[in-house]
């Protein structure tokens, strides 16, 4: 038996569930602020009052390795904003670059209309894989963000460097552009090329801060703790290697 | 906008075989079952095999439309040509010459190209940088990427202080250190995220 595999995920799951709790008997939100969610929160508003379009863009994770928990984060949020904006003139886009995210999108995007029982207005290529290869991906978002009037371009996934060809392509179309990704050299590219770039652990957060849950917020709090954890745990194994070498 | 919650048989049933799905797995992770973890794998890496095909479907459908509405024609009508010639010589010829000419005289030269302008994208990004945020954290951001490049050309590493100290300093201390706390930060999201779709409170497959 594998212990400590099982200490993390019990751990885990009893930090979610307290603060689910927790956070149930006490109103109001208690969330750090991310000045790039409530901006995007606000463009939603905007996007879907003046019928121009959302482009959520899921990116390349393969839904079997650890870069499918971005991805998975990007659907929630193409559930949400599916939710809010898919009676507008202008329902929203996702793009993918692996073709389970395609289909999972695509379902996604079609369970949030058969909900509001809007299934009339959803068709198939809301949901699109634009290219199966980092660059054909790219290549392929370009002239979606140009041609179906995207004003709020979402990237919320696994995308590595060529990210700054979308955002490129979202300036030059005057989007708003948030990005968050996984990846280390695709968050140096964000960071430089977006107006609202969400650094690490702040692309799990997007759930909490779209209100697509109270599971969202509870497991972003025990994210919070856990790393304050591992922080405080690094910091004295680091004094104490200091002590060791001194004594 | 309020949902109607209309009650589908297909939601619960999905729920169900997710989680179980999904704790069987994870429980292959806590207490080793070499057998179920790979049969399980298995069965899943030939529905991603599936989902690519679909996938590539989709492309061309989506392309394809596009040609027949007349939106874009040239771009969509090279991507659903090339595609189906290149199925085809793939297909037809055994000795994969067309698919190799194919490869080093199309393929890898246009992805070249794209990398050309990234390069372009991204000097002109962290220009941009300084006049859309001007902050301190823009500064290091900049300063680290140019003393970075200098540093790590023959010139750079020649220089006494800069080649020697400085430079592994920067890459091996506070490069190294950064990415490891944002790693850390990426991880722990992953593990909520992989979590909350067990307990059901993420419902990525349409439920």
């Amino acid at each position: 038996m594998n212990l400590t595999n099982l200490i993390v995920v019990f751990g885990f799951v009893g930090l979610m569930l307290f603060f689910f709790f927790f956070n149930q008997r006490r109103p109001g939100r208690h969330l750090r602020d991310i000045p790039a969610y409530y901006r995007v929160g606000g463009a939603i508003e905007v996007a879907v009052e003046d019928g121009s379009r959302i482009h959520i863009s899921i990116g390349r994770g393969d839904v079997l390795s650890p870069q499918g928990a971005a991805a998975m984060v990007g659907l929630s949020m193409l559930r949400k904003i599916a939710t809010v904006a898919s009676d507008s003139d202008h329902p929203p886009l996702a793009s993918t670059g692996d073709g389970m995210l395609g289909i999972l999108a695509r379902d996604t995007i079609y369970s949030s209309y058969k909900a509001l029982n809007l299934t009339t207005g959803y068709k198939p290529n809301m949901g699109r894989v634009t290219g199966l290869t980092p660059f054909s991906f790219a290549s392929g978002v370009i002239p979606l963000v140009f041609d179906e009037r995207v004003s709020t371009n979402l990237m919320i996934g696994s995308f590595g460097s060529e990210a700054a060809l979308i955002t490129s392509a979202g300036e030059r179309s005057q989007a708003r552009t948030l990005a968050a990704t996984d990846n280390l050299p695709g968050q140096a590219v964000m960071y430089a090329a977006t107006q609202d770039p969400l650094i690490g652990e702040e692309l799990y957060a997007g759930g909490a801060y779209l209100d697509v849950g109270k599971m969202h917020e509870a497991s972003l709090h025990a994210q919070d703790i856990v790393r304050w954890v591992i922080a405080g745990a690094i910091l004295l194994s680091a004094l104490a290697g200091i002590l060791q070498g001194l004594f | 906008m309020k949902s109607k919650n209309k009650f589908s048989i297909q939601t619960p049933i999905a729920m169900i075989i997710a989680i179980v799905t999904g704790v069987t797995m994870l429980a292959t992770y806590i207490w080793p079952m070499p057998g179920i973890q790979v049969t399980l794998l298995n069965w899943v890496t030939i529905m991603a095999a599936a989902a690519l095909v679909i996938g590539v479907f989709n492309l061309v459908s989506v392309h394809g439309r596009r040609v027949i509405e007349g939106k874009n024609i040239v771009n969509s009508a090279a991507l659903v040509i090339a595609m189906v010639a290149a199925f085809f010589i793939k297909f037809l010829d055994q000795d994969y010459l067309p698919a190799e000419w194919m490869l080093s005289y199309l393929i890898v030269p246009i992805e070249s190209a794209l990398m050309g302008v990234l390069v372009v994208s991204l000097a002109y990004a962290a220009v941009r940088l300084i006049s859309k945020r001007p902050n301190l954290y823009s500064g290091i951001f900049i300063t680290t990427v140019l003393f970075s490049l200098v540093a790590n050309t023959a010139l750079g590493l020649s220089i006494p202080i800069i080649g020697d100290t400085i430079k592994p300093f920067v890459t091996h201390v506070l490069a190294s250190a950064g990415a490891r706390g944002i790693l850390i930060g990426v991880a722990l999201g992953t593990i909520t995220t992989g979590l909350r779709i067990l307990m059901g409170a993420d419902r990525p497959y349409g439920g």
